[in-house]
């Protein structure tokens, strides 16, 4: 009896955690939708920016501000930086602020 | 939840030291092409109203598609769902599979239309820089069909993941690098 009990706790153990699991995969896959959304939406403020032929500081500053947005999302949520040393996940959003810093200033 | 002792750089530490010499040298290119627009900023805005944009946004939101794809198979395997795994694998290479089509197809449209490298500045950028990515996108693709056979052959566990981010994380640094060569080559006037 005292076996047959272990046994049916483990087995309960085990479905409770396959289903957090398929929980967290839904949560996640859900949020990654949501910031792929974001992403693509972007894309096509900018490009109907382009399209227009808009031009001047402040189509720069809107192309330029939708980048950084972008890029920062997928720094973060792509690359899955929110999850490593803030030493190694700040290079690359160094990388990203400079390189448009950088194309704000020359233009 | 990862507690910050937990925190770690996804994959292997080695392709970060590539990713990030990657990133210097995309960003060195960016500046060059910002700095030589500025001394020919008339050329430049002429020569980019002749570029396809309708084909630049199709790639932006292909490689955008296809870098969602790949985290998702990065979630998939670490709940031990290795079948979604290698289906979110498949789209990805399918979607940059796409992209290498549509750049293909305006590559061919310039040659057609007898641009090259020495036709004008721009156009030297244009295509040398858009060229470098495109060999990028297929050096992703690669590794990430070498993940998808290995996931295929249950190489890799809800425990054993470092292969599957690795690959992820370099087809993650593709994606942004073309999230700023589209709006600066394609786009800003």
């Amino acid at each position: 009896m005292p076996n047959s009990t272990t046994n049916s706790q483990t087995l309960n153990k085990q479905t409770v955690d396959s289903q957090q699991t398929d929980l967290d995969y839904r949560n996640s896959t859900r949020k990654t939708f949501v910031i792929w959304v974001g992403l693509v939406s972007l894309t096509l403020l900018g490009y109907w920016i382009g399209m227009e032929g808009m031009s001047g500081n402040l189509a720069l500053g809107l192309l330029l501000g939708a980048a950084l947005i972008k890029g920062q999302f997928v720094i973060t949520y792509f690359m899955e930086m929110v999850n490593a040393p803030l030493k190694w996940a700040i290079i690359p959003t160094v990388w990203l602020l400079l390189v448009l810093a950088i194309i704000a200033l020359m233009y | 939840m990862n507690s910050i002792s937990e925190k770690k750089l996804p994959g292997d530490f080695a392709i970060w030291i590539f990713i990030y010499a990657e990133l210097l040298v995309f960003g060195v290119f960016f500046a060059s092409y910002a700095v030589t627009r500025s001394n020919h900023i008339e050329l430049f805005n002429q020569s980019q109203l002749l570029l396809d944009r309708t084909a630049g946004m199709i790639n932006t939101v292909v490689l955008i598609t296809s870098s969602w794809f790949v985290v998702n198979a990065v979630h998939a395997i670490k709940a031990g769902k290795q079948n979604l795994s290698v289906r979110w694998l498949a789209g990805s290479i399918g979607m940059g599979g796409i992209f290498l089509g549509v750049k293909m197809f305006e590559f061919i449209t310039k040659h057609n239309e007898g641009i090259t490298l020495s036709t004008n500045k721009f156009y030297m950028f244009y295509l040398s820089l858009t060229f470098f990515h495109f060999m990028h996108v297929i050096l992703g693709m690669v590794i990430l069909a070498v993940i998808l056979v290995m996931a295929r052959r249950g190489k890799y566990s809800a425990t054993e993941y470092t292969g599957i981010e690795t690959g992820a994380s370099y087809w993650h640094m593709v994606d942004l690098v073309w999230i700023i060569l589209f709006p600066l080559v394609y786009l800003i006037q």
